[in-house]
This record gives structure tokens, sequence and C-alpha cells, in this order.
């Protein structure tokens, strides 16, 4: 009996290791190996493939290239929708991305998405040149439950500079916008060029998802 | 070039604050599955949410713990523990005794600058509690590494240097009485006789090691059914190591004569590994022009329902739903679907609602969407389809969007086209089992280890035809059932651990299941056949539950007869049938508690009653615990007396973050008795039914847009 548990304590996990058949999709092998790496098992997703800058350049509007800071990884976007001025962008693994002027106003399909914000304010402040303005941002929480952000930001003008980009020179006004909230603190830096369009910039997501470089061309 | 100073200058930006953490590594886990030293606890708690799975090996003893912080103040583990005990007459030894033990504390007194955190406690509080143990303890912090304890215990930690309790009235503790059923309140034991002092200290040198000492008040006196240990000093060492978040290990000397290793697995209720989720972004909302949202009516040559319908069908299959049935008028249309896929029914509700979008005619402003389970419909919730499209991406759109869906019963199937389904009617899976049961009155464990096969072929989308056969790997000895010790009463379980044990492959169940809706809030289902591994029969069960209601209401009534134990298509070795079946309350009481009442006649003909309190994280995770009694008389009961038993469940969404809907759960439980035992039926429809009604639909609603 003893040495009967003593074999069953032991095998536990095995037991939960090998499934097969149409009953046992979603096995739990990926799970484990999420837990011992304790990287949450992300699932794999196939490589995405760079859009050229040429082919972006010779298409202005058709395509966003992205940089997700904390996994230092590039994506190409098409748009996918418009609703009311924001539009909808999206990559080759269905990840999407919503702005409004340029400004991040959602997220899908990122660890810890931005479910919508309203930036109204931030916009109307670069576009006079530097100001103050109060954003709302709305994150899943691990509950389930959305967890709102009422965040406090200052704009200000850093001057003009040229940016390079694929070896296309273009000038443009940089600001930068800190934005304090209960929770949240972060820093946002944005490039708009001369007819008011913004070209560049470097955007947070959640404390989970981290920065975002934004290029559109 | 120039990005790299981009990325160079920006990245001293790129820092989010979070909210500063005082405690960065977690506490550290005792040998009893609640925070502590080694051998004795300490009075600070866990995490509100923490589940804590502990293993801990020595010689002579092997232990697992599931420890869970209930309430911020109150932490409550079950433990198993394989152990060797002296036998009655205090001389012989006893090898491998399972024990099972229920403990509690409760935090009095938070910690302040001056003052130490307080709690009492309960070890292994049930009869006949081979640790049983009472505490107050109170522990202080000196500086963010260096925590030191004290306290008075009782019981097994009022054995070392006991003095004359201080509770004058209760200064004899007795000893238990051997045939006193196991299971039951050991009140009279609760802090009398001797006490005596204990206390330590732990000191986290860095995140990833610490060390720990402690004095032990726990003797481990040489007495009849008292657990073997030996002990040269009361002094106990440990060292314990993180490598990874939510993983301690623990290497520790053990009264002067041992050594013992400890594991322990830490999740938090509140902290998904699984985060937001993996799963790819949704389709966004198709905004229509104010043209077509002008419109009354859609021309049906242009665009025929047919072609609707074969749109949506392939429209969900890409979310991993099934459209079931569509119904389409000039300004609604009516969705009916099952969701395969995520375990929130509201997330699984916003896509369908996104992929109306893509395909429905202007003049369609009100979407209905109904979720089905086993081919009923569970509830029919309306949105205005302007709204999807105001709302999407906003600030508040979540709680906008829940204040304006309407919530009722699922309409009637008139008017509604039926989709043919396109998955196969048969399908199957082979997959490995993993059983502990405790049976019997001389406390026998049995482990069962086997390979399952399952299969199943819908008849219709209410009708199921389903069946498992099983091979045990190790359970293979062929004895057959022969000393009743309860002989009042059916073994209707005891003998659990002859069924299937002849090495040859069984049939654990092969029913046919009927679902219906018989009326408005009523849901009903029929299951006939091999319900079980010990017994066949008809079951059948109707739920009252109203789709916005807290409360439902449901009955069963089942007969049944005993099988063969050699799981075979017989009735014959038992000759025992039984009318059995309960009525049942269901209540949401709200803030992530429920419960359930259920009374009724039970398989030995018994009558009494259970009741379920569970906390459930709107993440889908579940702590719950329960007691039964009936009428039988603790002597007819025998072990078990009785039933009591904690449940801890986690989805898998909750760990992997892809989506899904499955769940990994154990019911950890006192020895499984004849009295008090309720037929083992799949499908009980109040799991069906409730994700897909109001309430459950508001604690996942974050997930409306995701």
């Amino acid at each position: 009996m003893k040495q009967m548990i003593r074999i069953g304590f032991g095998i536990i996990a095995l037991t939960l290791l090998v499934s097969c058949g149409s009953l046992n999709q979603g096995g739990i092998g990926s799970r484990l190996t999420g837990l011992v790496t304790g990287q949450g098992a992300a699932v794999a997703q196939p490589a995405p493939t760079l859009v050229p800058a040429e082919e972006m350049h010779a298409n202005p509007g058709k395509y966003l290239r992205v940089n997700t800071r904390n996994l230092n990884a590039w994506s190409s976007l098409v748009q996918a929708a418009q609703n009311n001025g924001r539009v909808t962008w999206v990559d080759q693994t269905n990840t999407s991305m919503t702005f409004e002027n340029g400004l991040l106003v959602a997220t899908r399909g990122l660890v810890r998405d931005l479910m919508g914000a309203d930036v109204s304010g931030s916009w109307n402040a670069i576009r006079n040149g530097g100001g103050t303005a109060q954003r709302r941002h709305d994150f899943l929480s691990d509950q389930d439950e959305i967890s709102t952000e009422l965040l406090q930001c200052s704009i200000v003008s850093e001057g003009t500079e040229v940016i390079t980009r694929a070896e296309k020179k273009i000038s443009t006004r940089r600001f930068r916008e800190k934005c304090e909230g209960e929770r949240l603190t972060f820093t946002n830096i944005y490039w708009v060029n001369q007819r008011g369009a913004m070209v560049r910039s470097l955007q947070a997501v959640t404390p989970d998802a981290g920065y975002l470089q934004i290029d559109v061309f | 070039m120039l990005r790299r100073a981009f990325l160079a200058t920006t990245a001293l930006t790129a820092v989010i604050g979070h909210q500063a953490n005082a405690q960065n590594v977690d506490l550290s886990y005792g040998f009893f599955g609640m925070p502590g030293l080694i051998d004795m606890p300490i009075a600070q708690s866990a995490d509100e949410g923490a589940i804590a799975g502990t293993v801990v090996a020595r010689d002579g003893m092997y232990r697992l713990n599931i420890g869970a912080q209930v309430t911020d103040r109150l932490s409550g583990s079950v433990s198993y523990t394989l152990t060797d005990l002296y036998d009655e007459t205090a001389t012989g030894i006893v090898e491998g005794e399972l024990e099972r033990s229920f403990s509690l504390q409760y935090r009095l007194v938070n910690e302040s600058t001056y003052v130490p955190a307080v709690a009492i406690g309960m070890r292994d509080f049930l009869t006949p509690g081979r640790f049983q143990s009472e505490y107050v303890v109170a522990s202080k912090s000196i500086g963010d590494s260096l925590t030191v304890t004290a306290g008075l215990g009782w019981g097994a930690m009022g054995t070392h240097e006991g003095f004359d309790s201080p509770f004058g009235s209760r200064s004899d503790r007795p000893a238990f009485d051997e045939d006193t059923p196991e299971g039951q309140l050991a009140t009279d034991q609760w802090f009398a006789g001797d006490a005596a002092l204990f206390g330590g200290a732990s000191y986290q040198i860095n995140d990833k090691w610490g060390v720990m000492a402690e004095y032990s008040s726990i003797a481990y006196p040489q007495q009849a059914f008292a657990p073997v240990t030996d002990v040269e000093s009361p002094y106990n060492f440990g060292v314990t190591y993180r490598p990874i978040d939510g993983v301690q290990l623990a290497l520790a000397s053990l009264y002067g004569t041992d050594v013992a290793l400890s594991g322990t697995f830490v999740l938090n209720a509140n902290n998904r590994p699984g985060m937001g989720g993996t799963e790819s972004a949704p389709v966004p909302v198709k905004v229509r022009s104010q043209d077509a949202r002008a419109a009354r009516t859609w021309d049906r040559a242009k665009v025929p329902e047919a072609g609707l319908r074969a749109a949506m069908q392939a429209l969900l299959e890409i979310e991993g739903l099934e459209l079931t049935g569509l119904e389409i008028t000039d300004t609604t249309a009516r969705v009916r679907y099952e969701n395969g896929r995520y375990r929130s029914q509201a997330q699984a509700m916003g896509r369908v609602a996104r992929m109306m979008t893509q395909v429905m005619p202007g003049s369609i402003e009100t979407f209905i969407l109904e979720p089905e389970a086993r081919g009923i419909p569970l509830s029919s919730t309306a949105i205005a389809r302007s709204d999807l499209e105001n709302l999407e991406n906003r600030a508040g759109a979540t709680d906008a969007m829940l204040q304006r869906a309407q919530f009722t019963d699922a309409r009637s199937g008139e008017g509604l086209t039926q989709v043919a389904s396109k998955k196969p009617a048969f399908t199957w899976g082979v997959s490995p089992y993993f059983a502990v049961s405790s049976l019997g009155s001389e406390g026998d464990s049995v482990v069962d280890l086997g390979v399952k096969l399952k299969a199943q072929y819908q008849i219709t989308p209410q009708l199921v035809l389903s069946g498992a056969i099983a091979q045990s790997l190790i359970n293979n000895d062929s004895k057959d059932p022969v000393v009743d010790s309860t002989p009042d009463l059916q073994n209707v379980r005891t003998d659990g651990g002859f069924y299937g044990d002849d090495g040859v492959p069984v049939l654990d169940s092969l029913m046919l299941t009927h679902y219906g809706r018989p009326g408005e809030n009523l849901y009903s289902r029929v299951s006939g056949g091999y319900l079980e591994r010990m017994y066949g029969g008809i079951s059948a069960e109707l739920l009252w539950k109203p789709v916005e209601s807290d409360l439902g209401f449901g009955a069963e009534l089942n007969y049944v007869a005993q099988r063969d134990t050699d799981m075979a298509f017989g009735f014959d070795e038992y000759d025992y049938d039984v009318v059995t079946g309960h009525v049942s309350a269901y209540y949401d009481l709200g803030d992530g508690y429920h419960t359930q009442v259920d009374l009724g006649r039970y398989l030995a003909g018994d009558w009494g009653g259970k009741v379920t309190l569970s906390r459930e994280y709107n993440n889908g995770v579940l702590v719950s615990a329960y007691v039964s009694q009936t009428d039988v008389s603790y002597e007819d009961y025998g072990d078990g007396s009785y039933n009591k038993g904690v449940r801890v469940s986690i989805p898998l969404d909750f760990l992997t973050g892809s989506p899904s809907r499955k769940e990994y759960g154990a019911t950890f439980r006192t020895r499984v008795g004849d009295g008090g035992a309720m037929l083992n039926v799949d499908g009980r429809l109040y799991d069906v039914v409730r994700d897909a009604h109001s309430n459950d639909l508001s604690d996942t609603w974050g997930r409306f847009w995701r």
C-alpha cells in the first residue's frame, strides 16, 4: 500500500502529460512548459515577414511598422478597419492596434491589452504646440475586469528634428508627453511632420506589454 | 545607425512604474501548507488568493499540502500524510498510514510599526487528529529581511516542555477514543491540556536564498497512534531557495535526527500567469454607412438568407465557435451558437457580435445572441448594433455595453433556421487517468492509474451516446469483496476498490443522455445506461434558473442498481437497487461567493444533506469546501462519519493564456463511507447552464471587447 501511494505521488504529474484524440485538444504539455520556464507559455508565432521599406514608401498610408520594445520584435501592419476617426491596424500574427490621430487608443492580442482610451486632450495639446491633458485608459485585469487609470499629462514641444527612415529624411517637430496616474506613469514621444501628421512615435501600452515604437509610412 | 541612436536616447524613458511592492519575496511555506517556519507556524499570511501545493519528504513521512489564503485573514489547508504510527500498545510500528488533516489559521492582528502580527490556528482539527495542535502565534518583521516569531501551542504543539494550561477549566486533554469515527470536530481536545512555548526566526539573504531556525514545541512522544519521529533536540534549521517566482525549495534538519526536503508551488488567483491571454485579436467592428443605417429593410434578392447563414457559419468557425441556428428579419438577427473555445461566454459573445457586423445587412440594428450547450439554448442577450459601432475601443465601453445589453431566457426555436453541424458526429479520445480513493473501514486507499478511451456519438444536438473504456495499469489484484464492516448499510462505495481490478479493460460508462428545455427558465436532463463505475440505471434532472436570478432550484431523481465488480454489463453480484435523488438550491451570494444545498436520499438509502460553499474568482479559479451528513448512525456509517472535502480547480487558460474551456481540479476529501454517497453522473445541469446567465456573464464582461 505504502509503495503504491509513493508511486502515486510521483506519478501525478506524469498522468497529465500525454493525451491524444479529438476530445483532448488543447493538451497540457504547453502549460507545463510555460510554468517551468516561467514564460506563461507564449504561443509560438510564425516569424512576421516585414514589408520592405520601398514598398511602404511607395504606398503612403498603407502600412505601419511597429517595434514591440519588450520583445524587440518588428512587425508590419496593414489597415483592417476604420471607425469614426479611429483606425485599426493588424499584423501577420493577428495582433491589432488602433490609433486616433496617431495616438494609440487600443490593442488586442498583447499580453496586457489597452482595451480602450480617451486621448483627445493629448491630441489637442499637440496641435496647440504643447499643454496639459487628461487621459483615461482601460486595461483588462487578471480578474477579467476593466481597470481604469486616469492620467494627468503634460505635453511639451522639444523643437524640430530631422529623422531618417529607410534613407529618407523627414523634418519633424518632436513632442514629449509625460503622464502620471495612481498606478501608472509613462512618457511618450511623438514626431509630427510639417503637415501635422504623426510619422513616428514611442507610446506606452500597459506595464506588461511595455512600449511600442510606431512608424507611419 | 540613426535608429540605434534613437533607441538609446529614448531607452531611459521607457520605464513604466509599477506600484511599489513592499514585500518582493513570497513568504516561505512550512510543513502544514501555510506560510510558516519548518514545523512551526508564523502569524503572517500569504496574499489573498494565494494557492500553494507543498510536497514534504523525509524518512518515514511523506506529505502533500494544498493551502489557500481564503480571505485576507483566513488561511486553510488540507494535508495528506503518509506516515509511520505507533500501534495501540505504543511499542510496535504500523507503517505507511495515510492521514488526512484539515487546518485553519486566522490573523487576529495586523502587523504595524511596533505591534507584531498575531494569529490563532488549529492544525488537524478533526478526530482523530494525529497531528492535532492549536496555537496562538505572533510574528514581527525587523527590517526587510528578518522576521521573529514566538507562540504558545497546545496538543501536539504542547508536548515539549509543556506546562499547565493557562485555561484552568481545560487542564486535561482527553485522548482520542479510537472507536470514534474519523472526521468529527474534536472540540473536547481544542486548547485543552498542557501548553508549550515555541519560536523561531527567518532571514532572507537575497531574492533567492533564505535561512531559518526554530525551537519546536512538538516532542513526538512515543504513545499509541502517534506519528513516529525520533527527537533528540527541539531545534530545527532550514535553508530555502526560490529558483523562480512561485517555486520554493527547502532543506531542513529536523530534531537533530533527520533531514527533510520540501517543494512548494504557489499560484495567486489574482495574478494570472497567462495575463490577458494570447488569443488573436478579434475582427474589428465594420461600421455601416449613414445610408445603410437608415434603411428599413434589405434586399433578399441581392443578399439571400442562405448566403448569410453560410457566411456566418464560416466567420464563427474562424473564432472556434459553431453556428447552430439563425433568424433574420428586417431589423433583427438572432444567432444561436456553441462556444467550444472561450472560457468567458462574454468574450465569445463579443466575437460573435463583431462577426455579425461584417455581413449583416445595414437595416439590421438588433443582434440577439443565444449561446447553446449540449444542444439547448442557455440565454438570450440583445445588443444594439449602433452601440457596437459607437463604443468600440472607447474608454468606458465595457460598462456601457453591459448597461445596455438585455439578458433574458432564450427565445423559442420558432422562426430559427437550424444550421447543420460541420463537426463529426463521432468523436473519441485516449487519455491517461489517475485516481486516489480512500475506502473501507481499514482506511485502505486505492491508487489507480491507467488509460481511458472515451467516445461519443451525437445522435441529435440534444441526444448523445457516450461511453468510456478504462484499462488500469496497476490495479489488478482480482480480489473479491469479502468483509462487510457495516452490515446494516449496503457497501455502496466501500467496495469501490474491487471494481475493475481484474487486469482487463472495463466498461467505465456507456450512456444515452438527453438535454431539453421543457419550459421558460426550465432545463432538463435524462441519462440512462451505465452511468458510472459502480452504478447503472436512469437519472433525471430538472433545473429552474432564470437568466437574471441569483437563485436556482433543481431536482434529481435516479433509479440505479449496483454493477458487478468486473465492470461488464451485469447487475447480479450485489442484487442491490435504490431510488436516490436530491432537491438542490443554488445561490450566488455575490463578491465571488457561491453556495449550494442538496437535500435528499443517498445511494445507501440514507436521508440527509450537503452544503457547499465556494470562492470563485472571475478568472475561473475556484476553492470550495463541503460537508454532508445523513441520518445513518455513526456506528453504521463507519469511517468517514459525515463527509467533508475541499476542491481546488484552475482553468487551463489561467495558466497558459490560450483560450480554452478546460479546467483542472482535484477534490481532497475525508474517507469515503457508505453514508452520504451520491451518484456520480456526468453533465449535471447547473454547471452546464450558469456560465451563460447574467451573473457569470457580468463576471467576465471585461472580455466582451477582447
